[in-house]
């Protein structure tokens, strides 16, 4: 979606989000008991019939009989399923353009440019997405820190679920650049933090050296040694915190690899500068190639939503497609879908993704890891979201049926324990689907409706003004 | 004659398991010897090349070369025999990784290794022969970075042989006006504000060196904190304290210059590419001992380009001065131009005077030194990498193809199987069939000859066979008049028998006959009938009937032996005038039948624009209100039909009378056309076919409107019938002509006759008539019969008394196959038949009258060279004479285009004593010995 749509978008989201403002006022933290309906914890196996309770915006139990306390509000959840929310384990959407102009930005936020009104985060929540990890774009070389953020909310702050969850870096060449020039600026930008924090301990040390009233002339070597330790927190320059913690090892970061050599170099480059055992490869379709290189980095990785590579063979000419994340699953990594856009068709919902993985012989077990538990853990938030755990924060889906079925619907969404999405109050669905008045009467949201039909023209990707019948 | 005896059966396995033999072994990585013609293993001494050559190849690496090398046993044996290895090439400087982007002017912090793409597919310029390439960081910027040295193939983790091995410095025009370069200060602040962009030098080559020199001072010194350019300095700096060599990339002696001077004040080493003025400073260079990386000037996909009236335009030519012949040389592709050609610039290298080696050496030795890389590639010694290329033919050649490349010892590419095609054998002397070429080349595709002369061009992928200087190349000898493939069948045949239609293998016998070097015999039954026996050229080798019968019907042997003068000219002419009326009658036929077919086409146009005029004129009849017109589907019933019929009736109505068509049982469907009458109600029409019991009839009655009721009358029988009308339009009805039997109509062919079927090939002068004939008088006897009036063309077989009238003969051209016996008795005098012959002139051939004893055809030939035969003669009586003589020689006896690719290779003249054959290819495959 480019710019300009947006902004087109934009006024029509701010109307919207008014809808969005009464489901969160209508919400309120309360003790709620999901109960007969089939569970799939993703974690273990699933319960034919079971109950979920969500206390506290957590999961307070889950099992095949919930002892729920007299104030829970009970859901009957016969015939449905209860799944964890959907986690999008890397996306720029969210913000108003994907990258700033220059390639190094480490001190950047994505914080800044959350845009709540946008229907992208209306359209998460009604395909289930309830965790959104929005990322600086790939059209970058170190650029700032990413945010996870949860679909409803007026305020960046209100969306938040984890703040300052990764550093976003990308080897692959940024627009107007090559190779060579990516990796020097690489080499530069750490050369930089190196030169620039020596000079700030020199300056520590010779300042300690002033108060102490010593002799100032030591060799700038020694002052810059023993000035290390001298450093504390607050003296370390915005420009250079993130970086800093990056190289230290303490920044989760997420590193773009859009081709296969590419690859190879972000492993080099990770290693090099001592962000490795933090990351997480964000991978291009082709990148597949270099599955060796990628088995030995055991890292976890970070799928394109094209999921088939198409390569022409050089001499015959002849097409071969390779289903790239079954080349990922057998190689032993663990990896997460990101949704398809601009595709009209249903690589646009993780679970679609994840289905055709099935298709194409992934275990179903780790289809479903791979768009709740696996990207959960990659963003270091393992233990809050990704499953339905006891402790977890209740992002719990209500679903019509499988996860995995083109015909499944997402009846009802809690964030954090609360209702945040009921299909039946979903305004935008309702006059969708709304039948024809002299058949069914007005406002019934028919289940008989061509439902892969009406989905897809829901998404296509522009999105108009919706007709008024004044 | 069909039997196959255990012996033929065994000869087939063996044959067999020889092919397989033949084709190429896996290719393992780890341990293996190939042997080839010759390997140049550029190695420093004498021996940068060993004929007949095997090198032993472990974990991919070379362990040694030699002509007479101890080979572990049971070691991989690749024969490569008839191709030349040689290094894999080296490729000095490229363009295989796109120039850096950056804006500095001096950009030393690019390193083009970084842009190197492991996984890319290099197919095309491996196939080229070319396996480690210098990678440039560009040619844009003054210093535009640091280049590096990288395999094309082979394990993506250790391709990289060497990073950052030099510093690129452009000098001259193509490094002028670089862009203004964008300072990002980050984040802008009121003591951080954004500064306008800064202009860079050089503008010309006033500031070219200053700018060099002041960035290498600069470099030198410490920087100030907080200076942007830090990661130009830190580069710089490191780059210097390591002395790395600078790589010079000038074109105008000015800037070599120059650039050699700068280099030298900093104490550099430094290489030269491009030097397209380099000639200019050729002492220079030599002095300082400058590397040069020649740029070939032009590019060959774009070679026609207009230099104008530009003065200084840069020379055309690669010119390398003999002063130049001692630095390392290497020779690089243009900066657009593909990266795998570099075999044709090694014959620019050699025009430009260097030697064979020092050529070959600039593409791998000398460039692998000036990379640095001279440990690992280059050359073919113990130690260094198996990297290398199988070359069809020596380097130097054009018709050298990279055919196979390997690095690591692996194979990394291989040509096509399926386009491999071809054949091309050289000789220091080479027969065509009428005369010698020396040298000469014959290049053989898909079994036949596409070209041959001094030169011969090769398809992509032909093998090359260098017979070397001292071989001698003639086509497969005939033998003109032979028994092969009868195995003893002492049966007659006439003119009606094709001995080609009932061979189906090649037995041993034929494999004796092709090692000899015949590899034609024109074969026919032992016994002749009385028009005859048909003669079949068939092939001493071959896989298939295809592959073995050259000719089916390849002449007609004619016995006319101990008969009077007369006798022999009456029965002759009778023969031939039975053929003739034969052959006329044929001809009429064929004109006749291109007369009626001409007409009956122009009747079927005319018809067809009738049809087309009506169909325009058409006009459409609307329906009336009309009781019968239009489309009728019903049903007759009634005994004796088993079971109810339906029809369908198409009818149309005017003035009571009633036309149409009736498709029904009777008649299997067609339509048949009816005709009758409509009058008050009433229906009355016949079918317009003949039945045994007359011409059936309907008769109807419209009872309601669109329906009929009524009878279907056939003979004394009446069926009930009843339809509707289904379709009111009139209709269009499609009745099939029945056409007359074809048999009546036309020109009728006359009655076939196989034995005379051969003669009409004769008289239409395709092939010979063999003439067996011992008495002179009688020879002259049939002369004007076949000369003039009949002007077929003929040999003479066994004529005892030719020698009598040779002049007559030669003067007519006529041809004499010689007796199998060298030396005749005639009245009392003895005389060599082929000696005498061919002085009077007459052209011979020779036969053998036997099955494989036409082995000993050459021997024959070589015996008769010892009584007086000239052995040119010789030859040409067993290839060319034989083939022209019987009209063969479009096929085989000489290498003519489209002739069989049928080759002998002796290791001397032919026929001569001491000369051995040493391989025999037929159809252009290799006759396995």
């Amino acid at each position: 979606m480019n710019q300009r749509r947006l902004h087109r978008s934009a006024t029509m989201a701010l109307m919207l989000s008014a809808a969005i403002a009464v489901f969160v006022s209508a919400a309120q933290a309360q003790t709620v008991l999901l109960e007969n309906g089939k569970i799939i914890p993703v974690n273990g196996e699933p319960i034919e019939k079971g109950s979920v309770l969500i206390k506290n915006g957590r999961i307070e139990a889950v099992g095949a009989s919930v002892d729920a306390p007299f104030d829970a509000k009970v859901i009957d959840c016969e015939g449905k399923v209860i799944f964890p929310g959907m986690i999008d384990a890397h996306t720029w959407r969210g913000l108003d353009v994907p990258n700033e102009s220059p390639g190094v930005t480490p001190f950047l936020n994505v914080y800044d440019a959350i845009d709540p009104s946008q229907l992208f985060f209306e359209d998460s929540l009604r395909d289930g997405v309830l965790s959104i990890h929005v990322s600086p774009g790939n059209n970058t070389i170190i650029d700032g820190l990413t945010r996870v953020v949860h679909p409803i909310g007026l305020t960046p702050e209100q969306m938040t679920t984890a703040p300052d969850v990764a550093m976003k870096l990308s080897v692959t060449p940024k627009t107007g650049y090559d190779r060579m020039r990516q990796m020097a600026e690489f080499r530069e930008a750490f050369r930089k933090l190196d030169e620039e924090m020596a000079q700030l301990a020199e300056k520590k040390y010779e300042d300690k050296l002033r108060e102490d009233e010593k002799d100032l002339t030591v060799p700038p070597e020694e002052a810059r040694e023993k000035g290390k330790e001298l450093i504390e927190p607050k003296d370390i320059p915005d420009k250079n915190r993130n970086l800093l913690m990056l190289s230290q090892g303490k920044l989760r970061n997420f590193v773009y690899c859009g081709a296969a050599m590419d690859v190879p170099a972000a492993i080099r480059t990770a290693k090099q500068y001592g962000f490795f055992d933090q990351s997480v490869f964000v991978l291009g379709s082709e990148t597949f190639k270099a599955i060796d290189a990628l088995k030995d980095a055991g890292r976890p990785v970070v799928l394109d939503g094209n999921l088939v590579h198409t390569e022409a063979d050089a001499l015959t000419g002849e097409e071969e497609e390779t289903f790239v994340p079954k080349v990922i699953d057998d190689a032993g990594l663990k990896f997460a879908l990101q949704r398809q856009w601009g595709s009209t068709l249903g690589e646009r919902y993780l679970w679609y993704q994840a289905a055709r993985c099935v298709r194409e012989g992934i275990s179903r077990d780790h289809a479903l890891k791979s768009i709740t538990l696996w990207p959960a853990e990659m963003l270091g938030l393992g233990d809050r979201l990704g499953s339905l755990e006891k402790g977890k924060d209740a992002n719990v889906l209500v679903l019509s049926g499988d996860p995995l079925k083109m015909t499944t619907w997402v009846e009802l969404g809690f964030v954090q324990g609360e209702k945040v999405y009921d299909k039946a109050e979903d305004i935008r669905l309702n006059r969708l689907f709304a039948a024809p008045e002299d058949e069914l009467g007005p406002s019934t949201a028919p289940v008989s409706q061509p439902v892969e039909e009406g989905h897809t023209e829901v998404h296509q990707g522009e999105y108009e003004e919706p007709e008024t019948d004044q | 004659m069909r039997r196959r005896t255990i012996a033929n059966i065994i000869y087939t396995f063996v044959a067999l398991l020889a092919t397989m033999g033949s084709v190429a072994p896996a290719v393992a990585a780890d341990s293996y010897a190939i042997r080839a013609g010759r390997i140049y293993t550029m190695a420093a001494d004498d021996a940068w090349y060993i004929d007949n050559a095997t090198m032993l190849v472990q974990d991919g690496k070379v362990v040694a070369v030699g002509s007479d090398l101890k080979l572990p046993p049971f070691i991989d044996v690749i024969d490569r025999s008839d191709d030349v290895i040689v290094p894999a090439f080296v490729l000095a400087h490229s363009h295989l990784v796109p120039q850096q982007r950056g804006e500095e002017s001096v950009g030393p912090q690019y390193r083009a290794v970084d842009a190197y793409n492991s996984f890319a597919d290099y197919t095309k310029v491996l196939a080229g022969g070319v396996t480690t390439v210098y990678l440039s960081p560009g040619e844009h910027r003054l210093v535009s970075g640091q280049g590096g040295v990288v395999k094309l193939a082979g394990p993506r983790s250790e391709r990289v042989l060497r990073d950052a091995i030099d510093l690129t410095v452009n000098l001259g025009e193509r490094a002028f006006d670089p862009p203004n370069k964008q300072n990002w200060l980050i984040p802008p602040s009121s003591d951080n504000d954004i500064k306008p962009s800064d202009v860079q030098r050089p503008n010309s080559r006033m500031g070219q060196i200053l700018e060099l020199r002041e960035m290498f001072d600069w470099a030198r010194q410490a920087l100030p904190p907080n200076d942007e350019r830090g990661a130009v300095h830190a580069e710089l700096a490191a780059l210097l304290q390591r002395k790395v060599p600078l790589r010079l990339v000038a074109d105008r002696d000015i800037d070599i210059e120059q650039g050699i001077g700068f280099a030298d004040d900093q104490k550099h080493a430094v290489v030269l590419v491009g030097g397209r003025e380099a000639f200019r400073q050729a002492e220079m260079i030599a002095e300082y001992r400058v590397p040069v990386i020649f740029q070939f000037p032009n590019n060959p996909y774009r070679l026609f380009q207009n230099l104008g009236g530009n003065e200084d335009a840069l020379p055309e030519a690669l010119t390398i001065p003999e002063a130049l012949h001692d630095v390392p040389l290497a020779i690089a592709p243009p900066q657009d131009a593909p990266h795998r050609d570099l075999l044709f610039y090694l014959g620019a290298l050699r025009d430009a005077g260097l030697s064979e080696r020092k050529a070959l050496a600039a593409i791998t030795s000398d460039a692998a030194r000036i990379l640095g890389v001279a440990e690992r590639v280059g050359s073919l010694t113990q130690g260094r990498d198996a990297d290398f290329v199988i070359l069809g033919d020596k380097p130097l050649s054009p018709t050298a193809r990279v055919r196979e490349v390997f690095v690591g010892g692996t194979q990394v590419f291989g040509q096509r199987k399926e386009t491999r095609g071809g054949l091309l054998v050289k000789a220091g002397h080479v027969w065509l069939g009428d005369r010698w070429v020396s040298p000469g080349a014959v290049y053989v595709e898909d079994g036949k000859v596409v070209s041959a002369g001094m030169t011969a061009a090769a398809g992509p992928y032909a093998q090359v066979i260098d017979a070397g200087s001292n071989a001698y190349l003639t086509p497969g000898f005939i033998d003109t008049h032979g028994h092969l493939g009868l195995e003893g069948e002492q049966v007659a045949a006439g003119t009606d028998v094709s001995i080609g239609s009932i061979l189906y293998h090649a037995g041993p016998e034929f494999a004796r006959v092709a090692e000899a070097g015949v590899t034609t015999v024109m074969t026919r039954a032992y016994r002749a009938g009385n028009g005859g026996a048909r003669l079949t050229a068939v092939h001493t080798a071959g896989d298939t009937p295809e592959e073995l019968v050259v000719r089916e019907t390849a002449g007609i042997y004619f016995p006319l032996r101990g008969q009077k003068p007369k006798d022999a000219a009456e029965r002759l002419k009778g023969q031939l005038k039975k053929a003739k009326a034969y052959d006329e009658a044929w001809k009429k036929y064929a004109k006749e039948l291109a007369e009626y077919q001409s007409k009956d086409d122009d009747e079927k146009k005319k018809a067809d624009a009738e049809k087309k005029e009506k169909e325009d004129n058409v006009v459409v009849e609307k329906p009336k209100a009309d009781d019968i017109t239009g489309t009728w589907e019903g049903e007759v019933s009634g005994s004796p039909l088993p079971e109810p019929q339906k029809f369908t009736a198409k009818l149309k109505h005017e003035d009571g009378k009633v036309e149409g068509s009736f498709a029904t049982f009777f008649g299997g469907g067609e339509e048949i056309p009816v005709s009758g009458t409509y009058k008050d109600k009433q229906l009355n029409i016949t079918l317009d076919v003949e039945g045994p019991m007359g011409k059936p009839r309907v008769e109807a009655t419209v009872d309601k409107e669109d329906h009929i009721v009524g009878s279907f009358i056939v003979g004394r029988f009446s069926l009930d019938l009843e339809a509707d009308r289904t379709e009111r339009a009139v209709p269009t009805i499609k009745i099939k002509r029945r056409r007359k039997s074809k048999d009546a109509e036309g020109p009728q062919p006359p009655p076939k006759d196989e034995s005379l079927e051969p003669y009409r090939e004769l008289l239409a002068g395709n092939i010979a008539m063999m003439l067996d004939i011992d008495d002179d008088k009688a020879i002259e006897a049939v002369l004007p019969v076949l000369k003039e009036e009949y002007k077929v063309p003929f040999v003479l077989i066994n004529a005892d008394e030719a020698h009598k009238i040779k002049d007559t003969l030669a003067k007519h051209d006529v041809g004499v196959i010689l007796h199998t016996a060298p030396v005749l008795e005639v009245d009392k005098r003895e005389y060599y038949e082929a000696a005498e012959l061919t002085a009077a002139g007459v052209d011979v051939a020779y036969q053998s009258d036997a099955e494989d004893g036409a082995r000993h055809l050459p021997l024959r030939a070589m015996y008769d060279t010892r009584y007086g035969m000239d052995p040119t003669a010789a030859l040409h009586a067993l290839t060319g004479n034989a083939a022209s003589m019987l009209k063969m020689d479009d096929y085989v006896g000489t290498l003519k285009r489209g002739c069989r690719g049928d080759l002998l290779i002796f290791d001397g003249p032919p026929l001569m004593p001491g000369t051995s054959l040493q391989r025999v290819f037929i159809n252009g495959e290799e006759v396995t010995r």
